[in-house]
């Protein structure tokens, strides 16, 4: 559904010796107005099953 | 010389690629051609001192894009087509000493964003049909290459795995209506022991079909088929369910714990997949911290898989050993 919603992210394409490509990924930091669905904190801690003991039947 | 050769005993394609190793430029011994090239120093595959994450082009590929014609002629029986395709090599981290498991949330968070561009860029070359990101990890599985990295293989065709797959989900699609691996997740919800961890956007489970003594699968709880259809909600919520679980792997038995990562997702050949659900397997080849599940003549041979051990009992070990993740970095300004 968001095609491209990641404008944090940049790419620099460069050709090796023999040919090959290599793609270097660069990050900026997120800063709060560039979110497209950050309005979430980030995740929270997992939500555990009880624990079992012994599971064996 | 390398080229597809069909096999008409199981209808799949096998690619042979014999390369020759052009060893002219020999390393020196402690050499990691994924570390980034030191000034002076030998250079490694990446021509900078430093990088973030970096993606390029397999120096030894068993596909690619501009293939080389066949050395062998086909025949009725034996059909034989190009190796095209694509194969990646994808650095996860400049630090030779680290490991998926090992990273931030944060540096796995865009990993997960460099994986839905290549998925994107791969995806949309026209002798594309599937975009498979995996990783192999561990001596064990024969990897010797230890600097924290995976691969992307793009190929021309849809690998018989996800066939199968695509095949079980469109059957129980036509017999119920419904998507099998969301019944799936349902099923898992309601037993709740093979449950590892669950956030937002993901599950864990040892599933109960499991095949290895710790597979453990991820899936969306919410049904959609690739990581271009995640929004960045999702996409850190995939990175901290991941980071969860390598984590736990790792805990296990106090090492770095050797697996087979595989995302599954739709294919590429612009089929309608609806069907499909995005998911990531892990197989881990270890049973004990010092015994190792073989493939042998049953698995490999006939293709039933023998697990000596209850998914039940490895969830839990698993299970105890998750801990919250922590982000680092303040996400607000
Ligand atoms: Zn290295
Ligand atoms: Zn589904
Ligand atoms: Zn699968």
């Amino acid at each position: 559904m968001k095609e491209d919603s990641d404008d944090t992210m940049r790419k620099r394409r460069i050709s090796l010796v023999d040919g090959r490509y290599l793609i270097f990924y660069t990050f900026d930091r997120e800063d709060a107005s560039s979110e497209a669905n950050v309005g979430e904190q980030p995740p929270a801690p997992e939500r555990l099953p009880q624990r079992e003991e012994n599971s064996r039947v | 010389m390398s080229e597809l050769r069909w096999n008409p005993l199981l209808g799949e394609w096998v690619a042979t690629a014999a390369q020759r190793q052009d060893r002219t430029f020999l390393p020196p011994e402690d050499f990691c051609p994924l570390c980034p090239t030191e000034t002076g120093g030998f250079p490694t595959e990446v021509p900078e001192s430093d990088y973030d994450i970096v993606v390029f082009e397999n120096r030894f590929p068993s596909l690619r894009s501009n293939p080389e014609i066949p050395a062998v002629e086909a025949t009725d029986l034996y059909p034989v087509r190009p190796a095209q395709g694509v194969c990646e090599v994808i650095v996860y981290s400049p630090n030779h000493n680290s490991s998926l498991a090992r990273e931030s949330v944060e540096q796995i968070y865009k990993l997960v964003r460099v994986w839905t561009d290549r998925f994107r860029e791969l995806g949309s070359l026209d002798f594309v049909d599937y975009v498979f990101i995996f990783e192999n990890k561990g001596e064990q599985i024969g990897v010797t290459l230890h600097h924290p990295h995976g691969q992307i293989y793009a190929y021309p065709f849809i690998p018989p795995r996800i066939e199968r797959e695509l095949e079980q989900a469109t059957e129980h699609r036509c017999r119920t209506g419904r998507c099998l691996f969301c019944d799936v997740i349902v099923e898992e919800r309601r037993e709740r022991r093979r449950i590892v961890a669950e956030n937002n956007s993901f599950i864990a489970i040892v599933p109960f079909f499991s095949r290895w003594p710790y597979e453990t699968h991820i899936y969306s709880t919410r049904h959609f088929q690739s990581l271009t259809d995640m929004s960045s909600g999702e996409q850190k919520d995939l990175a901290a369910v991941l980071k969860v679980v390598l984590a736990a792997f790792d805990k296990l038995f106090n090492i770095s714990f050797p697996y087979m990562m595989c995302m599954h997702q739709r294919p590429v050949d612009d089929g309608s997949y609806d069907h499909y659900h995005f998911h990531i397997e892990f197989y881990p080849p270890l049973r004990t911290a010092n015994k190792l599940k073989y493939l042998a003549g049953s698995e490999t041979g006939a293709g039933m898989f023998i697990n000596d051990t209850l998914p039940e009992e490895k969830a839990a070990e698993l299970r105890s050993h998750v801990e919250p993740v922590a982000w680092v970095e303040a996400k607000n300004g």
